[in-house]
Parts: C-alpha cells; sequence; structure tokens
C-alpha cells in the first residue's frame, strides 16, 4: 500500500503512459541519500513539534470552553440547558444537507419545508 | 588509514554538498563524473540541520535534569540520532556499539526486522510452550554453522544434518544492558522431538549445555573455550520417516552475573529445562530454532559418531488412526524409492 500522494503521481504516469506506471527512481549517491535523510528527518521533526502545538492550543481551548459551560451552569441552569439541546431537536433549520452546485440539478431545486427528522 | 581518509571527505560531502568533481564515495572518476546531484539540496539541507540541532540541544538539556542514568544514557542516545555523520556510520555500518546512539539505532532494527521474525517462527513452531513457557525478547540470537559460504541461517530454517554437526557459533547481542556493559549467558539447546514409542509420544532431549558464557554487543560471538561446557554438543540424529526435529536453542541471563554454582552442576540423566531455569535464577532473554529430519547424509553422520544405524518407522495400518504408534503426517513417495534402494 501506498501513500495516496504517490498513488496520485501512479495514477497520472499511468494515463500518460502504459509502460510506465512509476516514475524512474533516483540513483544517489551515499553522500546524497544521507541528505536527503536528514531533510526527511527534520520535516517529521517539524511536523511533530507543529502537530504538538496545535494539540496543545485545542486542549486550552476545550479547557476554556469548558470553564465557562461550567459558569453559566452555575449561574443560569435553564438558559445552559437551553443551549446544550441538539440541534435536530430544535426543528426546522437551514437544510445541513445543502447540495453542491451542479451542472444537472434535480427536478425539485430547493425544499423550503426540509426538517431533519426528529428522533 | 584510507578508511578515514576518504571518510572524512565524505563527511564533508554531506555537509557541505557534492563537490563539482563528484560524489567522493563513488570509485571510478567515469562514474563521478557523471553522477548529477539533485538540485536545490543545500538550502533545504541547511534548515534541516537547523531543526535537528535544535531539537539534539533540548534532547541534551532534558538529559541533565534527568532522574536515573538509564534515562539520562537514553535521552543522550536519543539526541544524536539523526546526526548525519551518525547516520553515515551507521549506513555504512561502521560503528562501535559501546556507544549508547549507535546502540539505540541497532536495537530499533532489530525491533523492526529480526525480532519480530524470530518471534513468529518460535510460535508457529511451537517451542514456546514446548520447551520454556514464554519468551519478553531482549536480545538478539544469531547462529552460524562454521563453514565457507555458509552465513547465519534464518530462524526455523531446516538444516543438512552433515552441515549442523559441528558446534554451531552463536552471537548474542543483549540490547537491554547498559551501553559498554557485557553480560553472562547460559546457553541450551534441546530437542523436544525424540520419539517415545512405548508411550506413543516424545521426550525431550538436551544437545548442549554451556554456563558463563560472556558476550556483549561490541563483542557479541559466544566463546566455548573461555566458557564452562557442562554437556558437550551432540548433533540431531533424525531417524527415517519420523517427523522433523527442532533444534531449540535457549539463550538465558544470568542475572548475577558469572556463577561456580553453575560451573560444578551435576547433570542428571532427564533434563528438564523448566526447573532447571527457575533453580538457577536464570532469565530467557533470547531463543532460536532451526529444524532438521532424516536426509542423505544421516548414515554417515551416525557412522561418525559411532551409533548403530537409525530405525525406519512406517505407519502403524490400525482401524483407527489414533492406533496407530507413531504418526507420521508426511511421506513422500520418492522416501518410499529410496528405503527399497538403500534399506536406511
Amino acid at each position: 500500500m501506498i501513500k495516496p500522494g504517490a498513488q496520485r503521481v501512479v495514477n497520472m504516469l499511468g494515463v500518460l503512459s502504459a509502460s510506465r506506471r512509476q516514475p524512474r527512481r533516483l540513483k544517489l549517491c551515499r553522500e546524497d541519500i544521507i541528505r536527503h535523510k536528514t531533510i526527511k528527518h527534520a520535516y517529521q521533526l517539524f511536523t511533530k513539534n507543529e502537530q504538538a502545538e496545535q494539540k496543545q492550543k485545542l486542549d486550552q481551548q476545550y479547557l476554556r470552553i469548558k470553564e465557562a459551560a461550567d459558569l453559566l451552569q452555575e449561574l443560569d441552569p435553564e438558559l445552559f440547558a437551553a443551549t446544550n439541546v441538539p440541534p435536530e431537536k430544535k426543528g426546522r433549520r437551514f437544510p445541513l444537507e445543502l447540495r453542491v452546485p451542479t451542472d444537472t440539478p434535480p427536478r425539485t431545486i430547493w425544499s423550503s419545508t426540509f426538517a431533519n427528522k426528529l428522533r | 588509514m584510507s578508511l578515514r581518509n576518504s571518510s572524512s571527505r565524505i563527511i564533508k560531502a554531506i555537509y557541505e554538498g557534492v563537490p563539482a568533481t563528484g560524489p567522493p564515495s563513488l570509485r571510478t572518476r567515469w562514474s563521478r563524473l557523471r553522477y548529477k546531484s539533485p538540485e536545490h539540496m543545500q538550502p533545504a539541507f541547511e534548515e534541516a540541520l537547523k531543526i535537528i540541532n535544535k531539537d539534539s540541544e533540548n534532547q541534551k538539556l532534558a538529559a541533565q535534569n534527568a532522574s536515573s542514568s538509564q534515562v539520562r544514557e537514553e535521552l543522550y542516545a536519543k539526541s544524536d540520532i539523526y546526526n548525519p555523520e551518525v547516520q553515515y556510520n551507521d549506513f555504512v555500518n561502521y560503528v562501535d556499539l559501546s556507544n549508547p546512539t549507535y546502540k539505540l539505532l541497532a536495537k530499533r532494527r532489530w525491533l523492526r526486522r529480526s525480532m519480530p521474525t524470530m518471534m513468529q517462527r518460535i510460535e508457529q513452531l511451537h517451542v514456546i510452550p514446548d520447551t520454556l513457557p514464554t519468551l519478553m525478547p531482549e536480545a538478539e540470537t544469531k547462529i552460524k554453522f562454521l563453514l565457507p559460504k555458509l552465513d547465519f541461517i534464518d530462524p526455523g530454517a531446516w538444516v543438512r544434518n552433515d552441515i549442523c554437526m559441528r558446534t554451531p557459533q552463536i552471537s548474542i547481542s543483549d540490547f537491554s544492558l547498559p551501553a559498554g556493559t557485557s553480560g553472562h549467558y547460559t546457553v541450551a539447546i534441546v530437542n523436544p522431538d525424540i520419539p517415545d514409542l512405548e508411550n506413543d509420544s516424545f521426550n525431550t532431549d538436551l544437545h548442549f549445555l554451556a554456563t558463563n558464557v560472556e558476550a556483549s554487543l561490541a563483542n557479541p560471538i559466544a566463546n566455548w573455550a573461555k566458557s564452562s561446557v557442562l554437556k558437550p554438543y551432540m548433533p540431531p540424529v533424525p531417524e527415517k520417516n519420523a517427523p522433523g526435529q527442532r533444534m531449540c536453542v535457549w539463550v538465558m541471563r544470568q542475572e548475577n552475573g558469572h556463577s561456580s554454582n553453575l560451573e560444578n552442576k551435576e547433570l542428571v540423566s532427564e533434563f528438564d529445562l523448566r526447573s532447571f531455569v527457575s533453580e538457577q535464577n536464570l532469565r530467557p532473554v533470547s531463543a532460536f530454532v532451526w529444524r532438521s529430519k532424516w536426509d542423505y547424509t544421516s548414515p554417515a553422520v551416525r557412522e561418525k559418531l559411532g551409533l548403530p544405524r537409525g530405525r525406519v518407522f512406517y505407519r502403524a495400518r490400525t482401524e483407527f488412526a489414533e492406533d496407530s504408534v507413531l504418526h507420521i503426517t508426511e511421506r513422500p513417495k520418492w522416501q518410499k524409492v529410496d528405503e527399497l534402494y538403500h534399506n536406511e
């Protein structure tokens, strides 16, 4: 199983020429292999650090949201309950199942009475 | 001398890019001139080096505040792992395994490649419940029969009888010990597939037992002359039409180091590996298995060892399969022809 990006390249080459399903392998000398590996490792470190940073940020955001929600529950339980009603229980809303623009639209373009099924 | 010289030029080329005269690692002038390096690698490499150096510094700082010496060693080893010079030395296998960084690289390679294969063969051939209950792998064991053109054998391989006649060379690389230290091991080879006709079952035989075998990562090959061999190697002598025999090699670390108690141990006739391990405070760290069955070299092996001619087994033709004395699962046609001519 190859990575999706590599698979895309393989597909494109497959369309261009049936005989060459994959690009010619680069013949690197030892020095360049090590240089390439170094760049790869650095990129891995970089993405790893980036992901860790993002995770930390999201965790902090979640904590802040939770703090605010707890405070609201303390101050006004009714308002807290109202904010926590799931969207499908609120009844008719803007259709979330909105279609993507297309060249072949359906006969009924817009269902203005659309409502999500109540569970 | 020449190695160091060329290596320094190669390392310069790694850091500063391949020179106009071509990469120094290539041998011929023609190939050096023909070689073209990928474009725009140098700026990317310099940026990469900055990231790697920064990460290395951070890890070294963390290592200084580490609680135990083991954690400190691990962090120091990890901090240098992506250094291009270290990567090059590892690539060309120009390494000193008493260095924790190279040890870590070797350990990772073992965990990725050899260890899963070894565990798979041991589980599939049922070495684990048949000889010892289980194994937590901590060391790599490699086995070689000293013959020209014969390298380390794969775990679970069928080995011809005249090849496994000589004492195997065993290499023990224990990755759980701190770098630069050596351990003492007990090596046992047991064969759980000796046919026992009376009980319609199989017995376990001890083929080799050596204790106080010293091995380190830098010198992994066991020296039998310097260790105490309690039972000299006895090669497998499988008999015709009997099922193949598993030669199970167990490497057990002696937790108390060199032991004179083990050295003076007298072996009883029926050797039980499980009780031996628990009595002597041994920790199984690695295992290996190879297989042998009757082949055209077996009669000669028996002759050389001064053993009587082996038995020939046949499937017992009984009403129910479970009543037969020895259950033989495989009996290829050519063996039938063979026994007509050689009667062995």
